[in-house]
Formats: structure tokens, sequence, C-alpha cells
């Protein structure tokens, strides 16, 4: 209040727009010193005498109410120049009628302290209310803000029985939660102690059951009762009886997929490991064939599964995916669009599991391929022969086919590939969505189907039992509702707000029943009524029926048949009473209307969504004709029957329920029609319910909106992957590839969002102003016609404004300045949903402004609609027309709606084509850089031999060859600086020989030639002299001998440093330097340790792979198995093999088959094997393959 | 005179009975079904309940649960509403078992957090190899 206070202080009161930002929460009216409202919010709903209680003084809160809606109110005074001004506030607390359709928003005080302190309340908003003397319940006074009493709150007293149920429900909740954190706890320690078992199945096994037993549990338990008020525990949404309540509700359903999908990746890791380690092995034919028709019938079943899900997807929730063409799905089916979307994964995955263990037992793995291809062609095959020995099949053969496709492409990626791979998971998932959005557009079609039917049955659904029942029930409610009696107290509760107020909370409003509630006086006169597609000529003739209830103390129900019409009304009336007796009577009249087809006439805002009963179309869509014994009397449609169609609709051929299913064109559009014939009350009847079928852009738009949403909730799955992958290891990979396809993608997205950015706002604005243009055409033709009758005739202004919405065929409200005078759809006036006074922007243009329309955009409840102001001079004074599209809608050759549709359907298509595109150059332009990458490694791990192909004549060309030429001038240049480092050593050494020799031979030559002199000269000391040149002689041998031990030492290899490795390590260590995506190197076996040199026993590996590539193969696959205290590794490639010549020497030193080789590879190899205690032989070789064998101790 | 008035009686007696097995059994299945279902509907129990549940069902309760639904989701549905609003009394307050489509109407007393409260209950039948089911159930 203060703040609207200061509001209207700073600036003039009139033309005040701050004040206006109070308007969504407050209700606000000024009034002058004339207590005339001045200035008012968007929504007043109080006539001008009743809008404050002067019982309470300016600054007091108190309690008001208009029937309808209970408020709290304040009211003050603000003095603006030598003016006194009375400003009202208003917050509305509580609700007291409901419309039941999405437009309605509860608004409930007492429904709001219910839940809070689950009992029941009771407020009265009125200062006189009395507190109650039930002794069950605590009755207080509400004091304001002054301590008057304005009202009087009551609640039950907690009964001894609610504290405790209340206690056990608490204690029983947290207990759940307790066994259920217990039992997780469980599963974490059988995880810890599991290491422990070597079994892989029996691991996986023990984790299956205890999934099951943690689901079941938390079924038992009802934990998902927290979930109660999310909606997505909420039967209605889906519900399934399968597996005692695991699918009872989306959340359920939900909980459910998250551990069947937690089995089944468990279950697909096994199956890989599986795959991996047993593949390369030959099985026997018998183990092939019971495999094959065991996992082949269990993937037949499993595919049905799916398609039994899906459907029940569709058929057990009050969700349609496709009715809407609004393309954001809500809360709750975006909830279970990702559930049909775990269903779709966990079939998927688990079937190509299957298909593992299947393709692992071939009898024949050189023949692999032909197995593949047979295999692919035998399940196709029984899939084909299994559902045409059912009864129903689940799915179409398209999807069938596509899905089983689709699992062999998953196969042979794992097939080629050595590691499971994200890619994998990628595209296993979009080839899940696939299959599941195409398995949701077929059961969806069905329901279409179905749902058609279901009009039909609805539009004959009425009987006249309900109608009867509908009456009795509403004037119950009236007769024991206080409200009533109150009504015909106070002047100031306005009647026909109450019989409003009566006909929403009924049934009559559910089912949107031609219907009247009325009040009369004691005199029978009518004090205030509320009438929904009720024509006045059907109102109770009191004259007619005043002799029989003029005593009435009791319900009396009541037929009255209608004038030349097969139709009729059901009334009913109650007295009114109090213990001073009869204060008046309550009556409902319903109309029984055989030849109804729906409610077209009335307001979107009031009409209940149940009437709108078609689940799975909008209702707009179809076209329905009402054929009374053979004529056609009422049809829904733009189009008009021929004779012939209407043959055929009437001879068609119906079943023992009367109904019959055609086809036929209507506008040269096929149409799928249903045709149902009843007999009711002697009359024939025959609804005909015609639905266009689905063209290709319909079918487009229906697979595209959902596709896109499952890839959003992939991309959601792999941001957080990425993001814990990115926290853990500070670092996202990308590939150059990966890099440049998400660049295409975001330059090709951009103009395509901007583009639909634009349109959208142009077919906005082309629409706003053509709603502009055609409300103002009709007011103008309102104008003119009033305008006429107000000359040309002596008709007062009511009956004129009646002829002129009929001859016209537009509703209006007319005013007089800002106040109403009449209105063609006065109902909603008079009972206080819509205003009496003109909005309050349009009043500022018309009369501060000077404008003479105005359009503004208004609402009742959350129905928004567009209101057009014109002020126009008749019967000489100023009167306000008012028309809306509210009333009469305006159709628009392209709504917003269908201008979605449209962009979506170019822009899905456009974003395929730009994938596929993408994914193509990217391709292209990568594919050297990979190339160039993969050759760069070789040549770092020594393999001067590789050559990149240069296949472009640009930049990237141009590279490829600079590299090539760098690797021969690099192989060029080693063999010289080899061979002169060859001649270098050789002459060192020989110079080293030669001179290491001459120093022992020079003092033997002397010592000779002196034994020599000595004899000649027959020197006494010969003897002597003998001796010491022997004896040198012998040591300048020995000193030549240690010269060429010490060389010999010199040639031999370096020390191998020994440890303990890790035999897979080296190995993965070793596979790692070459990167080559053509060639596939597996490794199977366990890990062991051996005593070597880590470096020397790499070189070995390195050895032997290249020795294999270098043979031209593809496909090495390297097995470790142990076999007692040794060790076997097996390295087996698919290469040109070794010629027989050449088996025996390859092992020798200086041997080679190669150009450029040094031929001391293998020998090496084997030298290094052999050091440490092992061997290395050649097992078989011929032109598909050749088989190395290492044997080696184990520590 | 007492002894003709005592015959007079007996014929009457006798052509009332007669005409109530008559009209008894011009619907005998429909007259059960209702027994059947006003039965289930006194104690909340859903199993007896679901023998008559069709598989499209029109069913109607507060706003956002009206419509045609399924099988199980109306089980479940009506689980639910016995759940939260347990069965104290029910009986049709009025009945009708004409070939047609028998109806029946009558007060379903609830115990709600320890308090009373009531829902009116419209229930009609419809006829399907040669058994009744619910077609339509309003609960108000």
């Amino acid at each position: 209040m203060s703040d609207l206070k200061g509001k209207l202080k700073a600036q003039n009161i009139i033309n005040n727009q701050d004040i206006y930002s109070i308007s969504s929460r407050y209700i606000f009216a000024v009034l002058d010193e004339d207590n005339t409202i001045i200035e008012w919010s968007f929504s007043p709903v109080f006539n001008q005498n009743k809008i404050i209680d002067n019982y309470f003084r300016p600054g007091e809160t108190y309690f008001i109410s208009n029937s309808l809606v209970d408020y709290l109110s304040i009211y003050d005074t603000v003095k603006i120049s030598s003016y006194t001004y009375k400003v009202v506030l208003f917050e509305p607390l509580e609700k007291n009628y409901q419309i039941q359709n999405k437009y309605y928003s509860l608004l409930s005080l007492t429904e709001h302290y219910n839940r809070k302190f689950n009992t029941n309340f009771e407020i009265n908003y009125f200062r006189e209310a009395v507190l109650s003397r039930d002794g069950r319940k605590h009755s207080l006074p509400i004091l304001n803000n002054n301590n008057n009493k304005i009202g009087v709150v009551t609640f039950f007293k907690p009964t001894r029985e609610t504290e405790l149920q209340n206690i056990s429900y608490n204690f029983d909740f947290t207990q759940s939660v307790l066994t259920v954190v217990l039992f997780f706890l469980i599963g974490l320690l059988i995880l810890k102690n599991s290491i422990t078992i070597k079994s892989r199945f029996t691991k996986f096994i023990i984790f299956a059951f205890y999934l099951l037993i943690f689901r079941y549990l938390i079924l038992y338990l009802n934990i998902t009762a927290l979930t109660t008020s999310w909606g997505i525990s909420n039967s209605k949404y889906f519900s399934s009886l399968f597996g005692n309540g695991i699918a009872g509700s989306p959340v359920e359903l939900f909980i459910s997929l998250i551990a069947f999908s937690v089995i089944v990746f468990l279950a697909f890791s096994y199956a890989l490991d599986y795959f991996h380690n047993y593949n390369d092995r030959d099985s026997s034919w018998f183990t092939f064939t019971a495999t094959s028709l065991t996992f082949t019938l269990v993937f037949i079943l499993s595919l049905r599964g799916l398609g039994a899900s899906v459907k029940s997807v569709v058929v057990d929730s009050s969700l349609r995916y496709y009715r809407e063409s609004s393309l954001i799905p809500s809360g709750i089916e975006s909830f279970m669009l990702f559930n049909v979307l775990l269903l779709g994964l966990i079939a998927f995955v688990g079937t190509v599991a299957f298909l593992l263990i299947i393709y692992t037992n071939v009898p024949n793995n050189r023949g692999r391929l032909n197995y593949f291809v047979g295999l692919f062609f035998f399940v196709q095959l029984a899939a084909l022969v299994f559902d045409l020995i059912q009864r129903e099949p689940q799915g179409t053969p398209f999807i069938r086919v596509l899905f089983i496709l689709f699992t062999f492409i998953a196969l042979l990626m794992i097939d080629k590939k050595q590691n499971w791979r994200f890619t994998n998971i990628f595209v296993y998932s979009v080839a899940s969505s696939i299959i599941v959005i195409l398995l949701l557009t077929q059961y969806n079609s069905l329901a279409e189907r179905t749902s058609l039917k279901n009009t039909a049955y609805n539009l004959t659904r009425q009987n006249e039992d309900l109608l009867k029942f509908a009456v009795q029930e509403t004037l119950v409610r009236a007769i024991t509702d206080r409200e009533t009696v109150q009504s015909f107290y106070f002047d100031n509760k306005n009647a026909s707000s109450m019989a409003f107020k009566l006909w929403s909370n009924s049934i009559l409003q559910k089912e949107s029943l031609g219907s009247s509630v009325s009040l009369l006086d004691y005199n029978h006169n009518k004090i205030g009524s509320f009438d929904f597609r009720f024509i006045k000529e059907y109102e109770i003739d009191w004259d007619k029926y005043s002799i029989e209830l003029s005593d009435l103390h009791e319900i009396k129900i009541f037929e009255e048949s209608i004038l030349y019409s097969d139709n009729k009304l059901i009334r009913g009336i109650a007295s009114v009473e109090d213990v001073e007796g009869v204060l008046g009577y309550v009556t409902v009249s319903v109309i029984y209307d055989l030849s109804s087809l729906g409610v077209f006439d009335a307001p979107e805002f009031i009409v209940s969504d149940a009437s709108y009963i078609n689940d799975s179309i909008d209702f707009s869509k179809l076209k329905i004709f009402d054929f009374h014994q053979g004529t056609l009397i009422n049809s829904i449609s733009n189009y008009n029957l021929g004779e012939n169609e209407i043959i055929s609709i009437l001879d068609a051929p119906f079943n023992q329920y009367g109904e019959a299913w055609i086809k036929f064109e209507i506008n040269n559009e096929d149409h799928l029609v249903f045709i149902l014939k009843r007999e009711r009350e002697g009359i024939s009847r025959v609804i005909v319910i015609a639905l266009q079928e689905k063209d290709l852009s319909w079918g487009l738009f229906d697979f595209f909106k959902i596709f896109f949403v499952h890839i959003l909730f992939i991309l959601i799955a792999f941001t957080i992957y990425f993001s814990v992958f990115l926290f853990k290891y500070r670092k996202i990979k990308l590939s150059f590839a990966v890099k440049l396809l998400l660049s295409f993608i975001l330059i090709s997205l951009i103009p395509l969002i901007l583009v639909s950015f634009f349109f959208r706002n142009i077919t906005s604005e082309k629409n706003e102003y053509a709603i502009e243009y055609k409300l103002e055409k009709r007011a103008v033709s309102i104008s003119n016609y009033l305008e006429n009758y107000s000359v040309k005739s002596s008709l007062n202004l009511n009956t004129a404004a009646d002829k002129a919405k009929n001859d016209l065929g537009v509703d209006f409200t007319l005013f007089r300045g800002s106040r109403y005078i009449l209105s063609t759809q006065n109902q909603f006036y008079d009972v206080g949903l819509i205003p009496k006074i003109v909005n309050p922007v349009a009043y500022q243009r018309l009369f501060s402004h000077g404008l003479t329309e105005a359009i503004v955009k208004e609402k009742i409840e959350n129905y928004s609609f567009n209101s057009f102001y014109y002020k126009t001079s008749l019967f000489g004074e100023y009167y306000v027309i008012k028309v809306t599209d509210g009333f009469n809608k305006i159709m628009l050759p392209l709504s917003g709606e269908e201008v979605d549709v449209y962009i979506f359907i170019s822009y899905s298509v456009a974003m395929v084509i730009i994938l596929i595109l993408g994914f193509v150059l990217t391709n292209q332009f990568s594919k050297p850089i990979e190339s160039l990458k993969n050759a760069t490694r070789s040549v770092a791990s020594g393999d001067l031999n590789v050559e990149v192909k240069a296949t472009s004549k640009d930049e990237v060309g141009e590279l490829v060859k600079g590299f090539n030429y760098m690797v021969k001038e690099l192989k060029r240049s080693q063999a010289e600086i080899a061979e002169f480092e060859r001649e270098t050593a050789w002459k060192e050494m020989a110079k080293q020989v030669a001179h290491e020799i001459k120093n022992p031979l020079t003092p033997m030559k002397l010592s000779v030639q002196q034994l020599i002199a000595s004899y000649n000269d027959k020197s006494p000391k010969f003897d002597q002299l003998f001796g010491k040149v022997t004896n040198t002689i012998i040591n300048q041998i020995e000193t030549l001998k240690n010269i060429a031990s010490e060389f010999s030492s010199f040639a031999r290899m370096p020390n191998p440093k020994l440890e303990f490795v890790n035999i897979k390590e080296i190995i993965s260590d070793s596979i790692n330097l070459f990167d080559d995506e053509r060639i596939t190197i597996d490794v199977s076996g366990n890990d062991y340790n051996i005593e070597a040199d880590r470096d020397q026993l790499k070189r070995v590996f390195i050895n032997l792979i290249r020795n294999s590539i270098q043979a031209d193969a593809d496909n090495i696959k390297i097995k470790i198995e142990q076999e007692n205290e040794l060790l076997y590794i097996i390295i087996k490639d698919n290469g040109k093999g070794i010629k027989t010549e050449d088996v025996d020497k390859i092992f020798e030193v200086n041997f080679s088959t190669k150009q450029y080789g040094m031929g001391i590879g293998l020998s090496m190899a084997k030298k290094t094997i052999e050091n440490i205690g092992g061997e290395i032989t050649l097992k078989e070789t011929n032109n598909e393959g050749t088989i190395f064998q290492i044997k080696l101790p184990l520590v | 005179m007492n002894t003709y008035r005592y015959y007079i009686f007996l014929i009457f007696l006798l052509i009332t009975v007669n005409h109530s097995i008559v009209q008894a059994q011009d619907n005998p299945d429909a007259l059960k079904t209702i027994i059947r279902i006003e039965d289930a509907f006194n104690n909340g129990n859903v199993e007896q309940l679901s023998e008559y549940i069709d598989n499209k069902t029109y069913f109607s309760f507060t706003s956002d649960l009206t419509g045609y639904f399924s099988y199980s989701q109306i089980y479940n549905l009506i689980k639910d509403y016995f759940e939260a609003y347990k069965a104290i009394k029910f009986s049709f307050a009025s009945k009708s078992i004409n070939a047609d489509s028998p109806f029946g109407w009558g007060e379903y007393i609830y115990l709600k957090n320890g308090l009373r409260g009531s829902h009116k209950i419209f229930i009609s039948l419809q006829s399907s190899d040669s058994k009744f089911y619910i077609s339509q159930i309003s609960i108000n």
C-alpha cells in the first residue's frame, strides 16, 4: 500500500504507468471523492459501491468476497493537491469455483493449509462468522492488523488416530530409507569381495541377482512416494501391471530400467571379454549350432519384448507425444521419452551381446566373413518366421529388418576394433533411438485408430441416466452449501456468481453439458443464473409447474420435451431452507441432445478438457458427421459429403457391435473413417469420424521431434561423462576430424537458427496485424449495424444488440465511457469472470490519448486472447465496442505453431544433410593428416619404409610429398652413415689391432735375432739366452692372446638389465607405436610377470610386429597363455608368410629378405630371448600367415 | 372371508415375486455385476473391481484425472484412490439394470487423514462378449 501511494504521489494519478506494475500480484482501484473509480488494474471484479467495506477504517485489513473469489483487502486515503483519493488493494486468496481445463489455476488458501497440516481447514471470510461449537474442531477468530475480527478459521483437532498414523508413516518411511541405504552398503561390500571370485560369469549372476532384489525392495518399501508431488509417480501418465508393479508409474519404470540397464551392460562386457578371449579359437559345429539356435531365439524374443514394451508405453499412458504440434515436450513427456530411449538401448545392447556369443563360436575362423553373412540371413529368416506364426507381431517388417541390420553393424564394429570405443556407445544410442521412435510412431498410429473409436463412443456416451445423476448431484451440493443459504440472506452476494459457482463445481461443467443453474427467491422470481449453451427459450416456466412445486421440500427431477425436436430437458429443483423456513429455490436444467457432437460453440476458457476426449489426436483435425435415420443432420467439417460417400457410409460392413472401418477420399486426401451405429430412444444414429492420413512432412516432423529430444539426452550424458573425464584427467582429447566436424556443424547451424528466428518473427507480426485488421472490421460492422438500427427502428439497445449478434455472428460488449452497458455474452460478465469495466490501458488510449481504437491482450484464467476496443458515436453519445477473438476465433492462414512445424521439418532435414556431408568431407580432409601422423610414428619407431600416398594437389598434398622425400633422404643418409660408421669402425679396429699386435711382435723378433746371433757365435751364454728368449716369446704370445680376448669381448652385446616386468604391459607399449587404423592388433590373455630386460624385450616384439606389417599383414593376434611354469606367447599374423627356402635362415645374423635390411633383427630377438632362458621358434608359415612362438619361464 | 383374503394375498404375492424373478431374469448378469461392483467399492477391493474393467474405460475424478484409460491404468488409478480414500461404506442409492446400459450411483464414504468424507460415484456398464464391463466411472 505504501508503495502504491508513493507511486501515485510521484506522478499524476491519471495516465500513471508505474502503478500497473503492481497488477501482477494485486488488484487495485483508485476512487475520487465521489467514490467513482478513476483508476483501476487489469481485473477489478467489484461494482463501484461494493468496493470498500466501510466498517473498517483506512489502513485496516479485512476480507471481502464477490462469491467467486475471496480477497484480503485494505484501503487508504492519499492526498494529492487539494484532493483526497481512496486507494484500495485486493489480494485474492480463495477461488470458489473451478473450471476443468488447462487454463484454470487453482487458488486456495484452505487447500494450502490442508496439505501443510494434514487436516481439514475451513476459513470463513466474513466478520460475522461464528465460531464452531463442534467439539471435534478448533475454531478461532482471524484478527486483522488492528486486532479486529475479520473471519473465522476452523479445523479438525488432530485425533489420536491421525497422530499415530502420522508417526507411523514417518517411522515407516525412515525405516524404508535406512533399509535401502543398508542394502546399498551391502552391495558395496559384495563388490569389494567379488574381486576374489575368478569366474566372471559367477560375478555377473551375483550382481544381477542383487540388483533385482534391490529393485523389488525399493518397490516394496514404496520409496517412490517421495516423488508424489512431482507427477512422475502418477499412474495416469503411465502404468503397467508388468512385474507386479515395477512399471506401475513413470518413476517406477525409470528405476526398473536403470537396474536392467546395469545388468545388461554387465552382461555385455562379459560377452565382450568372452569374444576377445576366444574368438580366434575354432569351435565345434555342435557348439556353434547350439549357441546359434539358443541365442537367436533369445534375440528374437528380446525384439518382441521391446515392441511390447513400447506398445505399453503408448497404450497404458495418457501421454500423447504426437498430438500437439508443440516442439518442446512437457516435463513428464521428456521423462517418459528418456525411459523409452533406455528401453531401446537395453534391448539393443542385450541383443548385440547375444550375437557376440554366437559369433565367438564360429567353427572356422578363416571364413569369419562367410559366417557373419550367413548368421545375418539366418537371424532375419528366423525373425520373419517367428512373426508369421504370431497372432499379433510386435512392430512392422521394416522395423524388424532394420533392428537386425543395426545390431549386425554393431557386431562388425566390435570385430574390427580392438577397444570399446566411445563412438560405439554413441552409435548404439542413436540406433536405439531410431528403432524406438519408429515403434512409437507405429503404435501411435494404432492409438489414433483407437481414438477415432473412442471419440465415436464418447459422443454417444451421454445418456439420460448420467444427466439425471448430474442434476441430482448439483442440487444436493447446492442445498447443502452454506454459501447458497447466505446468497439469499445478503444483498451483496451476487446470485449469478453463486449459480456459476454451483455449476462449475459440478459434473455439468466437467462434461460441458448444455445446462443452466438458477436461483429463485421465495416467490419464484429469478435472482441469478448461469447458462452454458442454453437458450433463453428453455428457461423454466413457473406457471407450468407452480402448483406442483409450490410446497416443495425435497429434490424433484422431471423431464420436459422440446417442441419440434427429439431432444428433451431434464430439470431438477430443490428448496433452500434454514431454520426459518424456505428461503428460495435452486433449479438445474440440462439439455439431453441426442445429436450433440461436442462443444464447439462455447468459448475455450470455459469448456472442460474432458469434452475433447480424443486422447491421441487434436480434436480440431477430425471431421465428424452425424446421421439420424439415414439423414445427415449435423457435421463438424468444411466438407460436404457426396451421395456415393453417404451410401458407402450407411452400407459399411458393420460388425456385431455396430462398428465399421472404411477409407475414402475427402478433398483428394485419403481419410481413415470409423463408423458407429447406435440405436437409442428408437432412433438409429450413425456417427462418422474421419481422420486425414498423415503425409510425409508430418511423418518426418513426428520422427524428428522425438529424435532431437533423444539426441539432446545423449549429448547431455556425454557432456556429463566428458566433464568427469576432464575433472579426472584435466584434458579432453578431440581428434582433428571431430574438431573439423563440430566446426562444420556450428558454422551451418548459425545461419539456420537466424533464418528460423527471422521467419518466425515475420509470421508473428503478420498474424498480429491480421488479427487486428479482422477485429477492427468486426467492430466497425457492429458499430454501423447499431447506428442503422438506432436511426431506423424503435428497438431498444438490448434487442438491437441481440439482432446484431445473430445477423453478424459476432459477440461484442458495449461500454459507455468505462462503464459496462451490455454484452452478447453477458453471463460471463454477470458472474464476474470478466470485469464490467474497460481495460485500463485501452481506456487511457481512447480517452486520454484521443485514439479511436486500441488493441490489448487480456486473460481469463490463463486463457489469452486479443481484445479490440473501438470508440464510436452511437445515439449521440460516445460508446466503446469491444470485440475479442476469445469468443469468436479468427482463422489465420499460417499460425505460429504451423510455422514452427515447417521450420522444424526443414531444419531437421538440413541437419541430417549437414551431418552426412560434414562427415564425408571431414573424413576426406583429415585422412591425409591421419596418414601423416601414423607414418611419423612409424618413422620414430625406426621404420623408414613407410610412404604416404598423396591424393590431393593442395598444401596437404605438398606436405605429404615433402614428408615422403624426407623419409627417403633419411633412409639414404642412414644407410650411408651406417656404411661409413661400419668402415670407420673396422678401420679403427684394424689400426688398433695392428698397433697392439705390433707391440709384442717386436720384442719377439729381437729375442729370436739375439738367439740366432748367440747360436752363430757359439756363445757360452746360449743356454741361458735360450731360456730367456723362449720365456719372452711365451709372454708375448700370452699378450697376443689377451689382445684377441679383449677384442672379442668388445664385439659382444651389452649385459641385459634384468627386472620383473609385466609381459602384457610390454606388448601393449610395443603395439602403441603402431597406430595405423588399417592394421588390427589384438592381445588376449592375462597379465604375467617375468624377469627380463624391458627395452630388449620390447625390441623383440617391435621387431616381430614390424616384420608382420612388412609382410602385408593387417591383422595380428598376440595371445598369452600359461602352461605349467612356462609362458607361451603366440604371435599370429595374416601376412604373405616366409618362403620355404628362407625358413631355416631367418634367425641367422646378416640374413635379410628386405632390400635394406640389416639382417640382425630376428637374430638379436633370438639372443635376447635365449638370454633370459626362453626360446623363440617359427611354428607355422604359409601364404595366409605366420605364427611365431616365444616360450619364457615364469617368475 | 379370511381364507379368501389369504388366497388373494398369496396370489398377489406370487405375481409380485414372479414379476421380480422375471425382472431379475431380464438381466441377471447386470444385477450380479452391479452387486459385485458395489461390494468391491464397499471393501475398497481393487482386485474384485478389476474383473469388470475393460481395456478402455472412461474415468473421471479430479480435473487432471479424466479421460479414457487402459486396463492397467484404471487398475492402478483405482488402487491409488482406495489407498488415499479408505473405504468405510458404499452403496448404490439408485441403480438401473435395463438392457442397454445398466448404471448405478451412490455415495462413497471414506476415511482420509482420520477424517470422514464422501464422494458421489456414478458407474455405467456396457455389455461385451456376453459379459458386463464398466464403461464409465465418475467420481465427484
